[in-house]
């Protein structure tokens, strides 16, 4: 069975990537979904040789995502499996990001600073994003904390994965503006990184950590450390120059995003 | 004994960054982190191989202005070693006194930081942090894992 082969490429935070689909529908989806996450950093290239080539074939009853021309997964063609792939060139991006650090956390502003919540999947960032932007923070993401070489934050809205509860394991993406928050304009000055994470019944009792303690457990969240640790120390510690550390388990979010926005607001000049 | 040694700070293989009064060091062999205090950091820079203990800890008394103990400085050698930010080349003394037994001796107010040596081991995957299940979480397909792997079982789980 022959497909045509549908292909777009793009360049966001200096890494090149070309995806092949043989859907028009699936190249469509995801070049509007990447699209409208890379805007502020995007640029076609559709002829430049690329970094990194991702492409989705089919079979009869599968589809599978290859990556460099390397197998990653195969699975039925449906949403959880386009998400997976979304994800995938999301990451490509984010390992090898020029100039850039990406931190797995959520990033919220309010009053123009930046809130950072790094976290593994699962540790509630999201739940507590959304709470945080119901309080009337502005969102940057629930992916990646994305710092530029100056220590700043810069947006990467992606649609936020919403579990029903925090102890679910399935998600649906919601875009922001549908949950009525709105896309920080960035760069924006970090100025609380906390470390946290859903503990049922917990104490809020944020402690208070040194510049360095905090960079360091940063670097448990950082993506480039092992490929590029120069690029990730120095501007994490740019980073750390306008930001204070803090880490507490926090009951549930809804009760925890008032306290995080008072944390922040304590160092509010 | 211990006024003898020279050690000497390892250079080869690390990523230094400078904070405030820290120092970040990584370490490209073991893909391990260090965050050390201002003491810490303070001993591993004048480590270079010449200076013997007692020289460091004269050092160490000119910048803070006071009186400091051997042990401190032993203390430290002791932590850097383990984390390998010194050269095994010859005897790293040993001090013989657990930092919580120097804090006990030194008084919680004491004048100089003791020396701190904070280390975290950098996870060598990064999908464990995607979006998706978890490792050991239950699974029906591949893509419902951040490792992209749904191992067989019963019932099936995520790699």
């Amino acid at each position: 069975m022959n497909y045509e082969i549908n292909t777009f490429g793009f360049t966001s935070f200096g890494v090149s990537v070309h995806v092949h689909t043989e859907s028009a529908g699936d190249s469509l989806r995801l070049k509007n979904r990447l699209s409208e996450l890379f805007k502020q950093n995007i640029e076609d290239s559709a002829e430049t040789e690329p970094d990194f080539q991702f492409a989705i074939k089919r079979t009869a009853d599968e589809v599978g995502l290859f990556k460099n021309g390397e197998h990653v997964v195969s699975g039925k063609a449906n949403d959880q499996f386009m998400n997976f792939a979304e994800t995938r060139i999301r990451l490509a991006v984010a390992e090898h990001a020029v100039r850039h650090v990406f931190v797995h956390a959520g990033v919220v502003s309010y009053r123009g600073r930046g809130i950072v919540i790094p976290g593994m999947s699962h540790s509630g960032k999201t739940t507590l994003v959304k709470f945080l932007l119901e309080r009337g923070a502005e969102y940057l993401s629930d992916e990646y904390a994305v710092v530029n070489e100056n220590g700043m934050l810069v947006p990467f809205p992606k649609p936020l994965s919403i579990r029903e509860d925090e102890t679910d394991s399935l998600q649906t993406n919601r875009r922001v503006e549908d949950l009525g928050g709105t896309i920080a304009e960035g760069p924006v000055i970090p100025t609380l990184v906390l470390f946290t994470s859903f503990n049922r019944g917990a104490a809020w009792k944020p402690e208070r950590l040194t510049g360095g303690s905090g960079v360091l457990k940063l670097l448990e969240h950082t993506l480039p450390i092992r490929k590029s640790p120069r690029l990730s120390l120095s501007v994490l510690n740019r980073l750390a120059d306008n930001a204070v550390f803090y880490e507490s388990f926090r009951p549930e979010a809804s009760n925890s995003a008032k306290k995080v926005i008072d944390l922040l607001e304590t160092h509010l000049t | 004994m211990t006024k003898f040694l020279k050690p000497e700070a390892r250079r080869n293989g690390i990523v230094t960054q400078e904070m405030s009064d820290e120092l970040l060091v990584y370490d490209l062999e073991s893909n391990k982190a260090h965050c050390l205090n201002s003491t810490a950091s303070f001993v591993w820079r004048n480590c270079d191989g010449e200076n013997t203990v007692d020289d460091i800890r004269a050092e160490f008394e000119q910048k803070t202005g006071q009186t400091v103990s051997e042990e401190i400085i032993v203390l430290a050698f002791e932590q850097l070693h383990s984390t390998e930010l010194i050269l095994s080349s010859g005897n790293v003394p040993a001090s013989g006194i657990s930092r919580r037994e120097l804090l006990k001796k030194a008084g919680f107010a004491a004048a100089v930081a003791l020396p701190l040596v904070s280390s975290l081991a950098v996870p060598s995957n990064v999908f464990a942090s995607l979006s998706g299940s978890p490792s050991g979480s239950p699974c029906t397909s591949p893509v419902e894992c951040s490792s992209g792997v749904c191992v067989p079982g019963t019932p099936p789980f995520c790699a």
